[in-house]
This record gives structure tokens, sequence and C-alpha cells, in this order.
């Protein structure tokens, strides 16, 4: 029963963590229409540079996840405007975009081992001191914090994106770029607001996982993979759909690791997708976006 | 405005890619001549330099330390060219970034020997990358040192040209054997990474225990891309162990998250862990034993070892930090070792300096590199435990009772 408990405990912490990266791919595809690849590398930089202005500057928490996120924003937004919008404006196609996405979570991976290192290092504690028995193991405070923040940050995007107007308008602007423009969207501000807020959702996944996992310059790659898995698996564009396909993504592997073999689960993780697609191709929230790709 | 911040934005944004493009890995080698001796007069050498080609992870997921490994070797360039180099010519050193890519690894070794036409060769530290190019530098008759530790490494293959200055991780066992007795050992569990040189180690320990009669109550494996651990520790911890071999290759974190779930035994690790696992580690870090030729200082003034602390002071000199991982030892032995033989061959003549590996016996930083048995620089080592902040010898420690405290099943 222990072993149970643990896994679930486990579970829960790495597919809401895989829950929040699958949200900035869908956020990203809602918006724009595109598939941004590089998102588990600006997952990386917003860890890194959390690490620089928590541990190594020893700046309040608060303050460096607000220094974090502005700086990531910005980021998205320049990487929006300064790639993204100039292919597009050069008629490059969604295949060729989605490549260069690729490109640029390598760039950035370099770059970040140029800055940061290559070493891996500890991200401090955010809250010293505290150790937290949950079932009989202990569990760190930033794991709770990160499954809250998870569950908080769909809910307001999905309500942001369904309920306000800028969230209509970067849904329409991605939908129909021309006919959103010819009822007064900025598409191009548009879109650019959209990657950032995006960088900024992934920012927070780096900034919070840190602690948990420790900070290297592949923490982003190494879990980029299931998140995306999980954001299909959920319905690609669909906030609650992140979160759940990111949840069923962890339970599927932590799960098989714990009572099958650690050896397979990513193979059966990654059947289980496959499957499951050929039954339900528009995931588990029925969001039809990808179908339009 | 729009314009110019479009303008500004743009150029940013190919400052990054520039910038991207510097850091990534790049087939194109990177030279160093480190104070190449001078003549008489003070000109420039005339003499056609001795080129050894090196190849590392300088990118990708395997580049941790690469860059202290480079450092080991410039600073033994560095002594050798000013104590007159390979008899007489000064070294340089080509170095290509594998990206840690075995196919990568393989492509350099045949650009090394086709193209560079180098005299010697220090491969990557990877053992699958070794294991990818070596052939190749061995075909060519390209004196070899290597430095990874993987101990299948050299008995797979009959390489005449290849050596090595790191320890055989098969030759480690043998800490252990007496040790698991006195410590009343009945159950292990390993959890280990699916590189060659995790693997190879993991085999050894399991044929220990059968020989030992120790049953291996959970094996577990994780990979490279794995930042969670739980459900593998979990399975270890429910086996109720005696003590856990610890095969990862970065293990601050599987320890941070084995001591997690409640274990608090002696957890064993393949080699000396690097300084930023101590750092992810901390607390949780003690209890972990190990075997290694050398162990990393935090203040210079810990080190006894002449020899050991020269190096240290140079090292210090040069980049104003010790070192925090022992690949720096490696680099630095793997060059001296081919230097000792240079000179025993008086010739840089390639068959003359493989020749003359076969008769090196001379100090290296982890001991005495002696090749005259066979092309294993090192064979014996030490083992420790990290306890209290501190290296303990691990067999003094373990007679003064040292393991009570972590004992698991009583």
């Amino acid at each position: 029963m222990l072993k149970f408990v643990t896994l679930f405990i486990s579970a829960t912490i790495l597919g809401c963590t895989y829950g929040l990266i699958s949200l900035s791919y869908s956020l990203i595809y809602k918006s724009s229409g595109m598939m941004a690849f590089v998102n588990p590398d600006l997952m990386t930089w917003g860890a890194f540079l959390g690490f620089t202005f928590y541990t190594l500057m020893g700046l309040p928490y608060p303050i460096a996840v607000l220094l974090t996120c502005v700086v990531m924003f910005c980021m998205g937004f320049a990487i929006q405007k300064g790639v993204v919008r100039n292919l597009i404006k050069r008629n490059v196609t969604p295949m060729y975009i989605t490549l260069t996405m690729f490109a640029m979570g390598y760039i950035l991976q370099n770059l970040s081992q140029l800055i940061f290192g290559s070493v891996p290092r500890k991200f401090d504690s955010i809250i010293p001191g505290l150790k937290i028995q949950l079932a009989g193991i202990q569990v760190q405070p930033e794991a709770i914090i990160c499954v809250g923040v998870s569950l908080l940050i769909m809910a307001l995007l999905q309500f942001f994106m369904n309920k306000t107007k800028l969230g209509t308008a970067m849904r329409a602007a991605s939908m129909d770029p021309m006919a959103a423009e010819s009822v007064g969207v900025d598409v191009s501000l548009i879109s650019g607001l959209s990657w950032g807020l995006s960088t900024t959702v992934i920012a927070a996944a780096g900034i919070l996982c840190g602690p948990i996992y420790s900070v290297s310059m592949v923490l982003g790659a190494n879990l980029g993979a299931k998140a995306f898995a999980g954001a299909v698996l959920g319905g690609y564009g669909n906030m609650i759909g992140a979160i759940i396909g990111g949840l069923a993504m962890g339970f599927i592997e932590t799960f098989v690791s714990g009572y099958i073999s650690s050896d397979y689960k990513s193979l059966i993780a990654y059947i289980v997708l496959i499957l499951f697609l050929f039954v339900k191709p528009t995931g588990i929230m029925n969001e039809r976006a990808i179908q339009d790709v | 405005m729009k314009k110019n911040v479009r303008m500004v934005l743009s150029l940013l944004v190919a400052a990054v890619l520039i910038l991207g493009l510097v850091g990534c890995g790049t087939s194109e080698p990177t030279a160093s001549t480190a104070s190449a001796p001078a003549t008489e007069s003070g000109s420039e050498n005339a003499l056609e330099p001795y080129v050894i080609g090196a190849y590392m992870p300088i990118t990708g997921t395997n580049s941790t330390w690469s860059f202290i490994l480079e450092r080991g070797q410039d600073l033994a360039i560095e002594e050798i060219n000013a104590n007159g180099g390979f008899n007489g010519h000064p070294v340089e050193i080509i170095r290509y970034d594998t990206t840690s890519s075995n196919e990568e690894a393989a492509k350099i070794a045949v650009r090394l020997v086709e193209v560079d036409k180098v005299d010697a060769c220090l491969p990557s530290p990877m053992s699958n990358e070794i294991k990818a190019s070596a052939n190749t530098l061995n075909n060519a008759h390209i004196p070899t040192i290597v430095v990874g530790t993987s101990a299948t490494l050299l008995s797979d293959a009959n390489w005449d040209y290849v050596w090595r200055t790191a320890l055989n991780t098969d030759f480690t066992m043998s800490a252990w054997e007496s040790a698991f007795d006195e410590m009343g050992v009945k159950t292990v569990a390993i959890i280990n990474s699916q590189e060659d040189v995790c693997v190879a180690v993991t085999q050894a320990m399991e044929e220990l225990c059968a020989e030992k009669g120790i049953e291996i109550v959970a094996k577990e494996s994780i990979d490279s891309a794995d930042t969670d651990f739980t459900a593998p520790l979990a399975n270890i911890v429910s086996a109720k162990p005696d003590l856990v071999c610890s095969y990862a290759l970065e293990p601050g974190n599987v320890t941070v998250q084995l001591r997690r779930l409640g274990y608090d035994g002696l957890i064993i690790q393949r080699e000396l862990p690097a300084a930023n696992d101590f750092e992810i580690a901390g607390d949780d870090s003690r209890g972990w034993a190990f075997p290694s030729l050398y162990v990393t200082y935090t203040d210079i003034n810990d080190c006894d070892i002449p020899y050991m602390r020269s190096f240290l002071e140079k090292y210090q000199a040069a980049y104003g930090e010790l070192p925090e991982y022992e690949w720096v030892y490696r680099g630095y032995d793997a060059v001296m070792a081919l230097w000792e033989a240079s000179k025993i061959a008086g010739s840089n003549d390639k068959e003359a300096i493989n020749e003359a590996l076969s008769q090196v016996v001379c100090d290296g930083l982890g001991g005495t590199i002696d090749f005259t048995k066979s092309h294993e620089g090192y064979e014996s080592f030490g083992s420790f435990v990290y306890e209290d902040g501190k290296f303990k010898e691990f067999n003094t420690w373990l007679s003064a009772g040292g393991y009570d405290a972590y004992k698991q099943n009583d």
C-alpha cells in the first residue's frame, strides 16, 4: 500500500510538471497555430534564470519568479517577432516553421551551455528546512506548489482563452488572421503576446521544477517529449486536456516503472498514446484543432 | 518608430542566432600550442609540431565535464612545452566536439587519421564513443590513450595501439569483496543508467554478488532522459536491501530521491562523484562509498600528496579555483604518459612511441602509471566513504565501526 501511495504522489507531481509544459504547447497552438518545439529549451532558460536570480543573486523567490517571467515574456515576444513573424511574412510553410522551432531549440540549448555552463546545479529550496510527510513519504514543498500552480494556471488560461476579449482575439488570430485583422485585431501584436504568455508559462514550469529536479541544460529537453505526448493525448490545444494528458503520461510512466519494469516505461507510455489516438484522434478532451495541421 | 523597433528586434534575434551558432557543436577543430618551447635565440621553433588529436562531447547530453578534461590536457601540454616538448618538438592539440554522438566520434576518428594526420590521439572519455571510434585509430597505428572506465573497453577488442590511464571499473570490485563479508551484507539492490560504463560495472557487481551468494533483491535501470526516479527507487526501498549500488551517471538527484523515500543506508557509487553531485545531494550524500584513484579537494592544504599538490597549485594558478571533478586528472595523466613514452622512445615515430608505451612506469596523479604488465595503466586504487563532509578511508572507517550507523536489516 505504501508503495502504491508513493507512486501515486510521485505520478501526480511528475504529471503536473508535464502538464505545465503541455499547457505552453497548447497555448501557442491555440493562439497561433504553431507547434512550438522550442518550448522545452525555453523551460531550461526559465530554470536557469530563476536559479541565477534566486540562488546566485539571493533575491527573494517571488522577485526571482517575477523577473524570470518578465525576461522570458520578452524572449517569447522577440522569438515571435524576430523569427516566426518574419518567416510567415516570407510565406514559409508551417512545416518549415516547425523545423525552425527545432533549430531554435538547439540554439537555445547551446546558448544556455555557453552562458550558464554544462554542469547541473542545485536550485535552493524555496522554503528551506520545511519537510512535508504525506502518507509516510517525504514530499518537497516545491512539489506541492508545482501541483497547485499547474492547476491554477490551467484554470486561468482556460478562462482567459475562452472568456476574455484578448483570449478571443488570440483564437481569432490563429483561426483566420485575415478576418481577425479586418475586424480590428492587431494579429502581429496578438501573436507576439501569445508567444510571450506561453513562454511565461514554460518559465514558471522551469522555476518550479528547478528545486525538485535541479537545473541542467537538458532539463527541459528531458521533460519536453513526454509533455508533448501529454498535450496530444489530452487534445492538442486544449488547456484542461493539457493537464489531463500530462497527468496521464505521468501516471502511465510511473506505474509501469513501479509495477512492470522501468526498462519499458517509455515504450508502454508511447504505445498507449498511439493506441489511444487510433481510437480517439482528437484526444481526451476531443480537441479538433489538431486536425487542422 | 515601429520600423525601428522591428529592426532592433531583428538585430537582437540575429545576434542570438550568431551567438548560438558559436556555442553549437562544430566539426571545426580548435588547435592549441600552449607555451611552445622557444629556440636559444628566442625565435619560434622551426620544428614540426607533434600533433595530438582529441575529441570529446563538448556539447550535448554528455558534455557536462568535458571542459575540465580539456583543462587537464592543456595543463599537461603547457608543462611539456615548457620543458622541451616531445623530443624538442612543440606539442599541438586539435580538438573536436562529438556532440555526444557515437557516429560523430567515429567520423572524427577518420578525419584525425586521414586529414589531420595526427601523431597520437586522446579519444572521448565516454566509453560508447571510444568503442565507436578507437578501431579506426588502432588500425591506423596511432598511439591512443583512453580515459573511459568501462570494464569492457579494452577487453572486447585486442587493440595494440590503445592504452588506458583510468581505472577499469572491473578492478574496483575487489574493494567490496572482503568489505561485504565484514559488513554482513546479504542483500543488495542496484540502480543503473544505461550508458556502457554503468552497465559494465553493474554486470561486475552482479557477478561479485553471485560469487559471494549475495541476493540482488531489486535491479532497476534509468535512462539519461529521466528526471524522476521515484518509481524504480520505490521498488528498491520496498525490497529492503542491506545496501544500494547506485551506478548512475549523475548520482546527486538519484540519492536525493532515494533518501526522500526513507532509505538511509550505505550507497555504493562506481567512482568519485563530481562536486556538483555533492552540491545537489547536500546532506544526503552521507554514506556514499566509492573506489577511486583520486579525491577532489576544496582546500589545497588538505592535499598531502606532493605530485598532486604541485598539479593543484598549477591548476589554481591557471583557473583561479580547484578542480571539481576527477576528469581533469585523467586528462593530465594521459598526456603525461604519452610524454614519458616519447622520452623512452627518443623519437616521435608512432611505432616507436607505441612500443615505448609498454615500458612506461611513471608518476601519475592517481599513483603509479604502469604499462609494463598490460594496457591498463592503473590497477590499484583507494576506497573511500563520505561522511561528516569528509572523505574517509573506507577500510579504516569500517574497522572503526562506521558501518553500524548505516545498517538496514539487523
